[in-house]
């Protein structure tokens, strides 16, 4: 009973001093300086059709490489604090665990007809970033999820744990690459003008955008997956897996 | 823009990303092809881009690149002042310190190197960037690995306190990224500078009428106010600021002892670094005078937390977190000489707690216990690591000629007028008290069974005898730091004022008396009474005592109100 009335005062009081925001903070009449900067060079510029694309590449690249950095290492964690020893006890061990059933046949048709189609989906949305909504993170995350769908389906796939490393390192290290490469060609780290422009809204525009963000795309897909697959892992498995 | 200024902001920032890089390769090679290569590289760059951006900031300008060219406001920009260039150099100390210490310790693979640079990676992040969301991306990088490297010995309890931290620190992000985005519908614009001018104008429009004292002071617009008081809120919880502080002792207790000194020495002062280039644009004066008492009330807490245990890791933790409030206080005060106090005090600290991290954790994983009353007679088996700890805890409790007196002589310059100096001064009583008793695990006689675990393991350190070396180097480089400081303080608060602010901009110098007979009389007061307070804490009602203190400690949930109260506290400061 106190608690609540702790918890009602607490939100009250949280109340009473973000007021000042409710009065200050008008809705926005017009976009600000910096976003109305972006919306009359950005395509001249960097020759996107997608704005948000090229300030989520571009403009402020940085953050977006910072972003894929938190995702590998997030990545690395899990796989890392997830992985058991021997000698780890947790409660529930000991208990024999119930074989997985096989999935029913729905889901294992289904997922044989939507794989592709998920796939397919997914890259599309990374390779036309610079076109349409979507990008990278979505795209890889698409990708991810069809192959959750596999996992689901069939009992026995098994994920290589070693290709998808693989792709994971090499597509990071050359985003890297093509920053530096920016530094050497073009007007700074992660310019994506050292490539022609194109022609505005076609599929090969926009300099180095689709490439940055196929790597994006095929970086956050395969560390989703290796999430998956490592939560997936019984311990039986990680013990041949090491 | 010319490369000149450019290149050394680029190595600073992106040399441990290689190293990082470089250690990961070593996944497939044998070390010494690639962890120790990628630690040279990583510290020849560093080394060579501070000698080569030295000679600009000397003359007060701050190297600045815009990344892909693109100036702010529309772009990010990474710039390496005074501050950035002193901080970095401690960055720089304390990691090759700890990464020598890790040799010894036990055999690391490739991914901990990999999580090990990333942390400092994102450090120079953190000190370069000044984009307000680009900060938001450091500090998240930063947390994760240090979460990897708190759990690297992957014990139940390592798990856990990396977990608690990872909630905790999730919860600060969410009031920073609150703050980020009131600033932005504010202002419409990420970079700081762009928003500090915008403020200004803001600022201007609003009536004068909050009183400091008896001075007027320019009101800050409330919802501003507001957006400041959430990012510090979100920065002090990194820093570990008491109520926000709940993760560290768990976490830096958790750790291997060189992730420690490293977490302890350095990644909690960088968000004080980011704190104070946010500040330097913009100008909030209550919230500063805010932050003074609460680093009063920091170093209190601290050291009232720190008496008690047992645990001779959590003790140095909960003393990390007592010492952050002398450089709070001092940062809050603000002015030449605070400011440069603050900075004075950021570089002793860092140097101090890492040796002491560096020197108890080594000793007692040897010993296999961390209990600091059971272990006693240690100075036998460890001369050396017994000389390192006694300078670091000399420094630490302000004994004259070491780094932590001349920090202290610094800070009571800035702060002597200010009420909140006297809790600084009862945690100078209880830092001594404490480190006495820390103390006590070298001399006396060691128990059998201690003597036995010793005996037991190979005679010197786990690693090969060149690995032993290499760390005794780094505590030797880090106690002459602590000497340095405490015999010529004068020379090096000179190079620390001229780097902040350039040759040109340079303030009159401050007379400071570093040893004076005041400042000495305090110093032996206060280790005076911190002895007679270690009598009482090692007498069996002391300890008593400590035992039922120890088991108040704070839960997840508690923890979790503490913040929110804290976040109530710094919003209502910022409306005052």
């Amino acid at each position: 009973m106190i608690k609540k009335f702790f918890t009602i005062i607490t939100v009250l009081l949280f109340a009473l001093m973000v007021l000042p925001l409710l009065r200050q903070i008008a809705p926005f009449e017009e976009l600000a300086p910096v976003a109305a900067a972006y919306a009359e060079q950005g395509p001249d510029q960097l020759g996107a059709a997608n704005l948000v694309t090229s300030v989520i590449v571009t403009y402020r690249g940085l953050d977006t490489l910072g972003e894929v950095t938190v995702l590998f290492i997030a990545t690395a964690g899990v796989g890392f604090l997830l992985r058991r020893d021997e000698e780890d006890q947790l409660p529930g061990d000991g208990v024999p665990r119930e074989t997985p059933r096989e999935a029913s046949e729905l889901l294992g048709s289904g997922s044989m007809l939507l794989f592709p189609l998920l796939m397919l989906f997914g890259v599309y949305i990374f390779l036309h970033g610079h076109l349409t909504p979507g990008g990278g993170f979505q795209g890889g995350v698409v990708i991810a999820s069809a192959m959750l769908l596999l996992m689901l389906a069939r009992v026995s796939f098994h994920l290589n744990h070693l290709i998808i490393s693989l792709v994971e390192s090499l597509s990071g290290f050359f985003y890297v690459a093509i920053g530096v490469l920016g530094l050497i060609l073009a007007a700074g780290f992660l310019d994506n003008r050292i490539l022609p422009l194109g022609e505005f809204g076609t599929l090969l525009s926009a300099g180095a955008i689709p490439i940055i963000y196929s790597l994006v795309g095929l970086k956050v897909g395969t560390e989703l997956t290796n999430v998956l697959g490592t939560m997936r892992l019984t311990r039986t498995q990680q013990e041949e897996d090491v | 823009m010319n490369p000149q200024n450019e290149l050394p902001v680029l190595i600073i920032l992106f040399a441990p990303l290689i190293a990082a890089i470089l250690s990961l390769i070593g996944k497939f090679l044998p070390p010494r092809y690639s962890i120790t290569p990628a630690f040279l590289v990583w510290l020849g760059g560093s080394l060579w881009a501070l000698y080569a951006a030295a000679p600009a900031i000397l003359y007060g300008q701050s190297l600045t690149y815009s990344l892909g060219g693109w100036a702010e406001p529309y772009g990010i920009s990474l710039s390496v002042n005074g501050l950035t260039w002193i901080a970095t150099l401690t960055d720089i100390v304390i990691a090759s310190a700890a990464w020598l210490a890790t040799r010894g310790y036990r055999r690391f693979g490739a991914l901990f190197y990999f999580f090990f640079f990333m942390a400092l990676f994102s450090l120079q992040g953190v000190l370069c960037s000044r984009d307000i969301f680009n900060l938001f991306v450091w500090f998240e990088v930063l947390s994760l690995s240090s979460i990897i490297l708190i759990s690297y010995d992957r014990s139940l309890s390592s798990r856990l306190a990396a977990i608690r931290y990872l909630l905790i620190s999730s919860l600060s992000i969410i009031f920073f990224l609150i703050g980020v985005w009131i600033l932005y519908r504010l202002t419409g614009s990420l970079a700081l500078t762009e928003i500090a001018q915008r403020l200004q104008s803001l600022n201007s429009a609003v009536v004068p009428r909050a009183f400091i004292g008896t001075l007027p002071v320019a009101r800050v617009h409330s919802a501003a106010g507001l957006a400041l008081a959430l990012i510090t809120a979100g920065i002090l919880t990194r820093a570990a600021i008491p109520p926000f502080h709940t993760w560290l002792p768990d976490a830096h207790t958790a750790a291997p002892y060189p992730v420690s000194a490293l977490l302890s020495g350095f990644v909690i002062k960088a968000p004080m670094i980011a704190l104070w280039r946010i500040f330097e644009l913009i100008e909030f004066p209550q919230l500063m005078e805010g932050l003074v008492w609460l680093g009063g009330v920091t170093a209190v807490w601290g050291v009232a937390a720190a008496m008690v245990q047992k645990d001779a890791k959590k003790l140095l933790g909960y003393h990390s977190v007592s010492q952050m409030g002398y450089i709070l206080a001092a940062f809050g005060i603000g002015g030449v000489i605070g400011r440069s106090a603050a900075l004075f005090y950021i570089i002793a600290h860092a140097l101090f707690k890492s040796l002491l991290f560096l020197t108890i954790g080594h000793v007692t994983t040897r010993v296999g216990t961390r209990n600091v009353y059971k272990i006693r007679g240690l100075r036998r088996f460890f001369p050396f690591y017994t000389v390192a700890f006694l300078i670091a805890a000399a420094s630490i409790s302000g004994l004259p000629l070491l780094a932590g007196f001349t920090g202290k002589v610094l800070v009571s310059k800035a702060l002597h007028s200010h009420p909140a100096y006297l809790m600084l001064i009862a945690a100078g009583v209880g830092t001594a008290a404490s480190f006495v008793k820390l103390s006590a695990i070298f001399f006396g006689t060691a128990s059998d069974e201690h003597l036995l675990t010793l005996e037991s393991r190979p005679t010197e350190d786990r690693g090969s005898k060149t690995a032993a070396g290499e760390a005794h180097f780094g505590l030797l480089v880090i106690s002459a730091g602590c000497i340095a400081m405490g015999v010529v303080p004068r020379l090096i608060h000179h190079y620390i004022l001229l780097l902040l602010h350039g040759r040109a901009a340079l303030p009159p110098s401050i007379e400071i008396g570093w040893y004076s007979s005041g400042t000495l009389l305090k110093a032996g007061v206060s280790i005076g009474g911190g002895l007679l307070l270690a009598l009482f804490l090692l007498s069996p009602f002391g300890k008593n005592l400590a035992h039922r203190a120890r088991a108040m400690s704070v839960g997840l949930n508690g923890s979790l109100r503490l913040m929110v109260a804290g976040l109530l506290l710094l919003l209502f400061l910022s409306l005052l």
